[in-house]
């Protein structure tokens, strides 16, 4: 296990009152694997990718949790053993590279910055190795690019440079928020494929948060399934596609638009606004077709439905306890 | 008569200033495009970004003034067209934005933002404002307590149906909407094109929608056509593009949509290479092309096929 999260629980202290942006969250991650982290914005998604760096600025903070990596808790680092541990262990590419690329460095001074702020390589290396990465990501003609602005790059050139320089250090865990979405679908075919290929030889692994559940179905070896701050369903990713137990789950797999549909499904309602949300019901209830009684009473938690799968609902709760005994691992 | 007859419409831009007579070049972002549009009938606009899908939106609106060509609505040229044919075109067609948040005042209410174009389209009928705005409002799905909020006080979902409600005001003939449901969450996508269909089915609207999102312009187009540098390569109806498609680059756009299972996910792809760039000789697609031949870097295919299908492509006409 390369990272564990354990009951990690980011809140926002606004003076409106109380955000729980992730709530209770658990999962881990194996090396080589892919972790598809999925939901609609304001879910928590990307609150828990910044969490994992310890990027949460105030009025937001790390209440409670573990996250584990290679042993090590985080969140009992102090700031310079995390900014060591930032970018050459755990990684992150953001879903706008124009803003998270400094405008006035060529891409190659921000390539090996980055190389020369972990390693001891000296700058001639660090500058091949830059190349090396960026041709590894397809992007033709690396030695001319590298002195290149950012605004002479197209979109998806900028996101392989970002997933370049990501790669460059060879982070055990790389966090991907949603790289493809601001992306051409021709483009993010290239680079699903290309992550793919890497991924493959680094054994890195990635969680890839996205709210599209193609990009999961193309990449993915895990899902995890957020809503309103808490995970909903986790379990591999064959089995949500195939028996996803979660009605919410169910219903974000059915809104997706495939080619030749007549009706455009969708999750009636909205996501519900995380302040001052009631932790005594389930906070999907308010959009869930099958919500009955309990599910305005109780919170639920996620229980094994199967192996290697869990969910949160209340519907599930009487299967779930019956089978408990037999799952292993639970 | 059709709603909008596009002739040969081809916008140019030139690249770099020539001061002291340095050498231009000539950017051809739509290049002698035509199109036809019925009243009712909904075309859907798909291809890479920088295939000139929202420059073409532009010229349209009359944002933007072609170079060649003549833009014909309801049998009017409106590029030669006097002030008062104008103005009533401008009623009939209306735009709505991908980015929601940018396309409203920030620091006015719905109430405001609507009574914008009511001031403009309906002078002086300023008791009638607000039931108008309480009417589109409902149209859209969005509920009367909104009326003074602000934009960021709405979601994205509901800042995208005030860009609706905003653009029906002059209960227009024809929407544009360039990349309309791009920046929304899966779930809400589905919504909005529900409204859309709704919309088409109640006031009778025609749309040009503008996406890359092959499954949404499927499902709300009638016909469909597929831009690449500029071009027009295939036009063709929602029924053609899932069994009919021919031309190469419509296949890679189809071949590129992300798997529906993870079972399929090691199927083999057809993947195109490099970004979108288009050939000044020959067919703009051919170095990118998995098909091309020497034909295709010399000459440059013309649209031709059946009546509701045409396709631009030496390999596929011959």
């Amino acid at each position: 296990m390369v990272l564990e999260v354990k009951n990690l629980q980011t809140h926002f202290f606004t003076p409106k009152g109380l955000v729980k942006a992730v709530d209770k969250v658990s999962f881990s991650l194996e090396p080589g694997k892919v972790l598809g982290l999925v939901g609609e914005s304001g879910c928590g998604k990307s609150m828990t990718g910044l969490s994992l760096l310890g990027l949460v600025d105030p009025p937001g903070k790390i209440v409670a949790g573990e996250i584990l990596l290679g042993g090590r808790n985080l969140l009992n680092l102090g700031e310079s053993d995390l900014e060591r541990i930032r970018g050459k262990e755990i990684a992150m590419i953001f879903q706008d590279p124009l803003s998270s690329l400094n405008p006035i460095l060529t891409i190659g001074r921000q390539i090996t910055e980055t190389i020369l702020s972990h390693t001891s390589m000296t700058k001639g290396q660090a500058w091949e190795q830059g190349i090396t990465w960026l041709r590894r990501l397809g992007l033709p003609h690396p030695e001319k690019r590298m002195k290149y602005y950012p605004f002479q790059l197209s979109g998806g050139m900028r996101q392989r440079v970002m997933i370049a320089t990501a790669l460059a250090l060879q982070p055990q865990v790389l966090i991907a928020d949603e790289p493809t979405t601001a992306l051409d679908l021709t483009i993010q075919a290239q680079i699903i494929e290309e992550i793919k290929l890497l991924q493959r030889e680094n054994a890195s692994a990635i969680i890839f948060i996205t709210h599209d559940l193609g990009v999961v179905a193309e990449l993915a070896d895990q899902v995890a399934v957020m809503y309103a701050g808490s995970l909903v369903e986790y379990g591999e990713v064959e089995q949500i596609f195939d028996h996803p137990r979660h009605p919410y789950t169910q219903a974000l797999l059915n809104s997706r638009m495939k080619l030749g549909e007549k009706k455009a499904r969708f999750i009636p309602g909205l996501p519900p606004n995380l302040l001052n949300l009631p932790s005594n019901q389930c906070a999907f209830a308010p959009r869930c077709p099958k919500a009955s009684q309990p599910c305005w009473k109780k919170k639920p938690s996620l229980i094994p439905v199967s192996t290697n799968q869990q969910a949160a609902c209340h519907l599930l709760e009487s299967q779930g306890r019956s089978k408990e005994n037999a799952v292993v691992g639970a | 008569m059709p709603l909008l007859e596009l002739r040969e419409v081809s916008k140019y831009y030139l690249q770099g200033q020539g001061l002291f007579g340095r050498k231009k070049d000539v950017i051809r972002a739509v290049d002698k495009v035509s199109l036809n549009l019925n009243e009712g009938e909904s075309l859907g606009l798909v291809g890479e970004s920088g295939c000139g899908k929202s420059t073409l939106a532009k010229l349209i609106l009359k944002l933007e003034r072609p170079n060649k060509g003549q833009i014909i609505f309801r049998g009017q040229d409106i590029l030669s067209a006097p002030w008062g044919v104008l103005y009533s075109y401008r009623r009939q067609v209306q735009l709505v934005f991908q980015d929601s948040f940018s396309a409203f005042n920030p620091r006015m209410r719905v109430r405001e933002i609507m009574n914008e174009p009511l001031e403009n389209f309906y002078p002086g009928q300023k008791d009638s404002y607000l039931k108008q705005t309480c009417e589109l409002l409902e149209l859209v799905g969005l509920h009367q307590n909104c009326l003074d909020n602000y934009p960021h006080e709405l979601s994205g979902g509901q800042r995208q149906r005030l860009g609706i409600a905003r653009a029906l005001v002059s209960q227009p003939k024809l929407l544009i909407c360039d990349e309309a449901i791009a920046n929304l969450d899966v779930s809400l996508q589905g919504q909005m094109l529900t409204l859309f269909q709704e919309l088409k089915e109640k006031l009778g609207l025609s749309y040009i929608f503008i996406s890359h999102n092959l499954p949404a312009v499927q499902y709300l187009a009638d016909k469909i056509a597929v831009m690449y540098g500029g071009k027009i390569v295939e036009i063709l109806t929602r029924e053609q593009l899932i069994k009919e498609a021919k031309h190469p680059y419509t296949l890679s756009l189809l071949d590129a949509l992300p798997v529906s299972h993870p079972r399929e996910r090691n199927r083999k792809r057809l993947l195109l290479k490099g970004e979108a760039c288009c050939s000044a000789h020959g067919c703009r697609f051919h170095p990118r092309c998995p098909e091309a031949q020497e034909i295709c870097c010399r000459d440059e295919p013309l649209l031709s096929g059946e009546k509701d299908h045409l396709v631009a492509c030496h390999i596929i006409s011959t």
